[in-house]
């Protein structure tokens, strides 16, 4: 039995999987700890948060079937080769779930829902004549007969979708109705008015609601994503929305890993500085003071600069466009992780200062307990709720910069799949005549959504844990 | 008299994420012109909410007033609209707060602060006559100079003399001071009570004066008014109540209250806590905690009784028992005092020094030494208690830490059990510390929000290779909150769900998870109310009779300390001033400042005659203490000594030796001829 593909496991799907089980860890750990399941019970009582969650989610759940990666079994002939040959090219869940999308490549550009391409070429007539015209596209709106169809059609398409979206729509709301009749018992009725004024414990309207936006927009996308292209080609006539789509594993993994990468530094430095002082302080603070001086995007330039001569030199260690793209994003994150580390430190020394001299940490001193284990025990879960509200205020931060970046020509590797790189390509489409404008649209409008619902969670989960915020 | 301000039925709701907090359930009390009425309560009874709503300053939404009308004249302030309740703040009702330290705004000159509260249309220099006119009657000298000056240049007493000033610059009729010397010394304590006491006098105006303190009540008040859950219990004239409390929740809070007087016996305390006030009362209030409760009053509200202008809310004074009657309280146990004769001393300092140096801003060069501890001497007996007393800032709680090694001495030994502290490495010393505890002063802050109250309990026996099988941690931490009087069911809980008491008998446990030999108690007490402040005491005492420990007790309540000390140490600015055994201090003493500090501690004169507040207290010691910065040269205490003479200015008194123990550094006293 041959396996049809073979797993292919990148450096940054690892440290995923890596943050995926340190986040259901601390998920098991806070649901037993009293004092971190109350102020996530109040943020799971906030409608605005718990419905940017469902998007947040549904951006995650993206992210993560993109993070599958693997190869598939090439089926030709076996030449002289033992065993199975695997294509060269690195595939993820997600593109096979997107296949259409990913499949239906044009020649250069076309606008949303376009039948014909964006640019006229020379077509060669039967009869031997050269005529400039506006070809019509290889597979948007392929299916129909007469290009006059084409309203009828999205219009029927877009019906379908509706329909079936509403179909799983009222089977979750269905499911969610039977739970809240059950615990604690009541009759449907009230629980159903309850529902729908909005006057659950947990805000299941909003949440609801918020639900149906994103199953209605993938049931759009599957009606009509295949037949046509929605947010139009670019340049080289790849689906806009799907780069769009594969752009959100860029975004994400900027955003997270750039934190865990500096995580560590950042608590370690910052406890210990606030709690030894003396040289240990006058060490640290001449650290992130130095590495705050510098600029960060002078940093960062030529870190990437000299990661793109070694990676050159180096031709051979990377020889799959995959790999080579992977250890690009990985430095990136890197790099940024280490010029945006002292501000998180900078807080955590404050605060250690702060917490060295209360009087619980005094009478453990006076126990007899050891430096290490009061830091431990004592002052990193007192100093968790800065880091959390540190970290998920600067995801967006990050995900911007990261479009900043590439659009200087410094960010992830230009061949692959990210805002950053969408914008950067739309610098010259803005400049044609008439504007191609979907490029920007599209990375505008999903990093728009995914940042705004970043930051609405982010100021929840920030009243929740901030003890000035609270009443 | 007609009254002044007429409160009838006030009732203020919170709306809070748990529930409805009745904080205020109808209360209803008259001030007369002129009078001083004091609302006394413990923390939690709702008496500053009822201060706040009168003048419609209560936290919005959260609060609301839900009943009852506030009549100032003919006026309802309840139902005056926001333009013209500013008319009534500062002009006819004003309020000064607990503490001075926020209540006055950092980036504005005392002048501008104070002139606010004018009519604008006065012209600036009439203002400023008038602003310093307030400042100089509140006793703030040299008021031209402080006109110009920031809320940071006034010391915490200047401070509160400020905001005296502020309110009265308005001439109110009204005065609604909440708890205005609570976060004040005991010394500037007594001088703000004189000084709203002469300002009454001398303007008129009626006083709302919101307490939990018994003695400083009588001090001020006319009448007195007790607040319990929300409702007004017991009210009556100064004289009737200090000569006969009726309610039993008066009564107990009576004998509550520590003194010599109460020495040889456990004090009274007040079970469990004030009952939650979400609920909807059916009974009476009291009822859980009440040594004299009766199926009647689980079921029927108490009415408000009145004889003789003496009200009170209980049963006990209803129908045929007649009101006249007193009820006659249970004594309380005796517990005899062990007399314990000199014994071999545990713990002994010599000549403790901490300086804390003061470092430039910018070259960190060194530029100054505060002197917080300047030469201690004094020592421990195995099971005493020595009592460490002094204002704050006199550096007793730095003399704690020092011993502890939680702050390295800068001269000077700390010798326990006849080994060297201060000399040791902090490994050397992790073995030590089993015998030698400490209980902190602020029992929300002494404990981790973040562990359990198991984790926090085993920890010492982790840390202390005590029980290392962890069973048998389990089962000595179950047994510990025994000792303190808890249950076991308290072990997997977190302390913010316990009330300040509770806690602060953790903190205790704590300590004596370690078997310590020595406990060093600093000020465990005084953030708690009287009730619970009794409870802790009695347990500190009951286990230093099983346990036979030792304390070295730092506080400024004299109270305590003539319930629970062996011996006395007066400490001023640094340096010890008078050391002795407890009577021979309190009873005979001998220095300028300790005669001061027992001169300011309000007493509960009950029994004096006529119906006046207490003359203005004699002898109390002239502004404030200097900075340990740069202390007077020769005896420190000289810039506030009523005795002051001129070798005072110049040499420090050597100790003289008035008994075999009592021990006094003063130039009243001609100095030892051989200070051995």
């Amino acid at each position: 039995m041959v396996m049809p593909f073979k797993p292919v496991i990148l450096w940054t799907d690892a440290l995923i999987y890596l943050l995926l089980a340190v986040s259901i860890a601390y998920g098991i750990y806070a649901a037993r700890h009293e004092h971190l399941r109350a102020p996530w019970r109040q943020v799971r009582r906030n409608p605005l948060a718990m419905a940017a969650l469902i998007v947040l989610a549904a951006y995650i759940l993206t992210g993560l079937a993109d993070s599958i990666h693997f190869r598939m079994r090439l089926n030709g002939p076996q030449t002289g080769v033992q065993g199975p040959i695997y294509s060269p090219q690195v595939l993820s869940a997600l593109d096979l779930l997107c296949a259409p999308l990913r499949t239906h490549v044009e020649q250069t550009y076309s606008a949303p829902f376009a039948l014909y391409a964006f640019t006229p070429q020379m077509v060669r007539l039967p009869d031997g004549s050269h005529v400039l015209e506006y070809p019509r596209l290889r597979y948007g709106g392929a299916g129909l007969k007469v290009p006059g169809d084409r309203a009828r059609d999205i219009t029927v398409r877009c019906l379908r979708a509706g329909a079936e979206s509403l179909l799983l729509w009222a089977a979750i709301v269905g499911a969610v109705v039977a739970w809240c009749v059950r615990q604690p018992p009541e009759s449907l009725r009230s629980a159903l008015t309850r529902l729908a004024r909005g006057e659950t414990d947990t805000p299941w309207r909003a949440m609801l609601a918020s639900l149906g936006a994103v199953i209605l927009f993938i049931a759009a996308v599957a009606n009509l994503g295949g037949a046509y292209h929605i947010l139009g080609t670019d340049q080289v006539g790849q689906d806009v929305l799907f780069e769009a789509i594969k752009s959100i594993r860029t975004g994400l993994l900027i955003g997270t890993l750039t934190t865990l990468v500096m995580l560590p530094f950042a608590l370690a430095m910052g406890v210990m500085a606030g709690y030894f002082g003396g040289w240990v302080d006058d060490l640290v603070q001449y650290i992130y003071t130095t590495l705050s001086s510098i600029p960060s995007v002078l940093l960062i330039v030529a870190g990437v600069l000299s990661l793109d001569l070694y990676m050159a030199n180096h031709a051979a260690a990377y020889d799959n466009i995959a790999q080579r793209q992977d250890v690009r994003l990985l430095s990136l994150c890197v790099i940024l992780g280490v010029t945006s580390w002292t501000g998180l430190c900078r807080l955590l020394r404050g605060e250690t200062m702060k917490l060295r001299n209360m009087d619980y940490i005094q009478a453990a001193v006076a126990l007899g307990v050891r430096s290490r284990r009061i830091m431990t025990r004592h002052i990193i879960p007192n100093v968790m709720h800065i880091v959390l509200i540190y970290v998920v205020l600067n995801f967006s931060g990050l995900v911007l910069a990261e479009a900043v970046l590439s659009y200087v020509g410094v960010g992830v590797d230009p061949s692959m799949n990210s805002w950053g790189n969408m914008i950067n390509g739309a610098r010259l489409e803005m400049a044609r005549d008439p504007v191609v404008w979907w490029s920007l649209a599209a990375a505008f409008l999903f990093m728009f959504t995914l940042v705004l619902a970043a930051n609405l969670f982010a100021d929840a989960v920030r009243d929740a844990f901030d003890p000035r915020m609270r009443k | 008299m007609p009254a002044l301000l007429k409160i009838d039925g006030l009732k203020v709701w919170f709306d809070t994420a748990g529930g409805t907090v009745r904080a205020v359930d109808g209360v209803s009390l008259d001030i007369a012109a002129g009078e001083s009425m004091a609302l006394l309560g413990e923390s939690g009874s709702g008496k500053s909410v009822a201060a706040m709503a009168l003048l419609q300053l209560l936290p919005q939404p959260a609060g609301r007033i839900v009943a009852g009308r506030v009549l100032l004249g003919e006026r309802d302030l309840l139902r005056t609209p926001e333009r013209d309740m500013r008319a009534v703040r500062g002009r006819r009702i004003a309020m000064i707060f607990q503490e001075p330290q926020t209540s006055l705004n950092p980036v504005m000159t005392l002048g501008d602060q104070i002139s606010e509260i004018l009519p604008a249309s006065w012209p600036r220099r009439r203002r400023r006559e008038r602003v310093i006119y307030w400042l100089d009657a509140v006793g703030i000298s040299d008021p031209e100079r402080r006109y110009r000056e920031y809320p940071h240049q006034l010391s915490g007493g200047m401070k509160q003399r400020a905001m005296i000033a502020m309110a009265l610059a308005g001439e109110p009729e009204l005065l609604v001071a909440d708890e205005p010397t609570t976060a004040l010394d005991v010394t500037i304590q007594a001088q703000i009570l004189d000084l709203l006491k002469e300002l009454q006098r001398r303007t008129g105006m009626a006083m709302l004066f919101i307490t939990h303190d018994l003695a400083v009540a009588s001090q001020v008040a006319d009448r007195v008014a007790v607040m319990y859950a929300g409702e007004i219990v017991e009210s009556a004239d100064r004289s009737a109540f200090f000569g006969g409390a009726r309610h039993p929740y008066t009564q107990k809070l009576f004998r509550a209250v520590p003194g010599r007087g109460k020495r040889g016996e456990m004090l009274e305390v007040i079970p469990g806590g004030v009952p939650s006030l979400m609920q909807e009362f059916r009974g009476c209030r009291f009822a859980d905690r009440c040594d004299y409760v009766w199926d009647l009053c689980r079921t029927t509200m108490p009415a408000w009784r009145v004889d003789s202008g003496h009200g009170v809310r209980c049963h006990l004074y209803g129908g045929a028992a007649g009101i006249s009657t007193s009820v006659a309280a249970p004594r309380p146990a005796e517990v005899p005092v062990r007399a314990i004769g000199p014994s071999q001393p545990l713990l002994q300092v010599r000549d403790l020094k901490v300086h804390f140096p003061i470092h430039s801003s910018i070259l960190r060069r060194v530029v100054g030494q505060v002197r917080a501890v300047d030469g201690v001497t004094l020592s421990v007996g195995t099971g005493r208690t020595l009592a460490l007393v002094g204002e704050s800032g006199c550096g007793k709680t730095t003399v704690g830490k020092a011993i502890l090694q939680l702050v390295a001495p800068t001269a000077g030994e700390v010798l326990f059990e006849g080994t060297r502290l201060d000399r040791m490495t902090p490994s050397a010393l992790r073995p030590l510390r089993r015998r030698l505890q400490v209980v902190f002063q602020d029992p929300y802050a002494s404990l981790d929000p973040r562990m359990l109250v198991s984790e926090i309990l085993e920890e010492g026996m982790h840390a202390q290779g005590i029980d290392v099988a962890a069973a048998g941690r389990h089962s000595r931490a179950r047994d510990l909150l025994e000792q303190v009087g808890l249950g076991a069911e308290a072990l997997n809980r977190y302390p913010h769900e316990f009330s300040g008491g509770q806690r602060q008998r953790f903190c205790i446990a704590r300590a004596l998870s370690v078997e310590p030999r020595l406990i060093i108690c600093d000020e465990p007490t005084s953030a708690l109310d009287v009730s619970v402040q009794a409870q802790i005491l009695n347990l500190l005492r009951r286990l230093q009779q099983e346990l036979s420990l030792s304390y070295l007790f730092i506080t400024h309540n004299l109270g305590v300390v003539e319930y629970l000390a062996h011996e006395v140490a007066v400490m001023y600015l640094g340096r010890l001033v008078e050391t002795g055994v407890v009577h021979e201090v309190l009873e005979g003493p001998r220095h300028p400042y300790t005669q001061a500090l027992l001169a300011a501690v309000p007493s509960i004169a009950g029994n004096r005659a006529g119906n006046g507040p207490v003359p203005p207290s004699a002898g109390l010691p002239r502004g404030e203490a200097p900075s340990p910065v740069n202390p007077p040269a020769g005896c420190h205490y000289h810039s506030r000594c009523p005795q002051a003479m001129a070798q005072c200015r110049t040499d420090y008194p050597a100790p003289t030796r008035i008994s075999a123990t009592h021990w006094v550094r003063c130039h009243l006293y001609p100095a030892d001829p051989d200070p051995s």
